[in-house]
């Protein structure tokens, strides 16, 4: 191989070399910046609250005012509460609360001797925090909370 | 041209050109350092914030009790008593720094900004916030919520709110 050959390849080479830097350089420097911590973790914390805050909330009508809880109570004997079934009251006052804490696609339902009784939404992917327990009149309630998407 | 000039101009074309791609190597590794330590600090405040809103319900200053024992729930007039002093203990800084937290009633629901002469049928407690006095230097934003439940003593009643808390980036 000639002398001027051999320099031909050489600037070839020192060429590509440029143009591989280049690219990588206009890669990084246009790539959007991304959010490395994953929201879940944050999810769980959010779903497990609101079990807590809907269990203890306490809702009025007129002269009458009862706790979540007891409410599941009264609607698993299929009692009423307000003039109406107490299932319909939970479901009446519960849903739109809980959209408005930017739950939009969830799934919310309390068992009771394996039976569900009541339920919210439907959803059948997603987080779920865990189970709260509630325990009333020496019966055992469980609510269960699943986020599908926010 | 003689051919020994030839030479030197190749040679100093090459160093040049080795020049450039030493610098570019250098810009390219300063840049993505930089990316690396931003992406870094963001994920330090994300996980602060996340644990100060996991921690703050729990604590003393804000959980309601009862009879000694601690309830998960915040207390509507631990967070009023708690907002009028936080605005004047410079040591609440050392805690919080730069950020903004309020609680926002949503069930029963209210617009109302809660103090002391208004306590009733209210609904929205800011209880600390604190900007950096010159609003240039805010690089950015961050905000999380997560519902709480809320005590309100003088009815002896529950309702629901959303813990707000806003970070200010400088």
């Amino acid at each position: 191989m000639k002398k001027g050959q051999i320099e031909m390849i050489g600037l070839v080479l020192v060429v590509l070399l440029l143009l591989v830097g280049a690219l990588f350089y206009l890669r990084f420097s246009f790539s959007p910046s991304t959010s490395v911590s994953s929201p879940s973790d944050l999810d769980v914390v959010r779903a497990s609250n609101l079990l807590v805050a809907l269990s203890h909330l306490s809702l009025s009508c007129k002269e009458e005012r009862e706790e979540v809880s007891s409410l599941l109570v009264r609607c698993a004997h299929g009692e009423s509460f307000c003039g109406v079934s107490s299932c319909s009251y939970l479901e009446e006052q519960l849903d739109p609360l809980i959209r408005g804490l930017g739950f939009r696609d969830y799934f919310f339902w309390v068992v009771f001797e394996d039976d569900t009784f009541f339920h919210l939404g439907a959803c059948s992917l997603g987080i779920e925090p865990g189970t709260y327990t509630l325990f009333a009149e020496n019966e055992r309630y469980e609510a269960h909370f699943r986020i599908c998407e926010l | 041209m003689r051919k020994g000039q030839l030479q030197i101009q190749e040679t100093i074309l090459v160093v040049f050109i080795f020049i450039v791609l030493i610098a570019l190597g250098l810009v390219f590794f300063y840049r993505f350092q930089l990316q690396s330590i931003q992406s870094e600090i963001q994920e330090y405040e994300h996980d602060h914030l996340s644990t100060l809103l996991v921690s703050l319900p729990e604590s003393p200053e804000f959980s309601c009790s009862f009879r000694g024992e601690k309830g998960h729930c915040l207390d509507t007039f631990k967070l009023l008593a708690f907002s009028e002093v936080s605005g004047k203990d410079s040591s609440f800084f050392q805690r919080f720094g730069y950020m903004n937290i309020s609680v926002y009633s949503l069930y029963p629901s209210s617009s109302v900004p809660c103090s002391s002469s208004q306590f009733n049928s209210c609904g929205v407690w800011t209880i600390y916030s604190r900007l950096p006095e010159d609003k240039h230097l805010i690089l950015g934003k961050e905000v999380l919520d997560s519902p709480v439940s809320l005590y309100f003593p003088d009815t002896d009643s529950y309702g629901v709110g959303l813990l707000v808390v806003e970070v200010y980036g400088r």
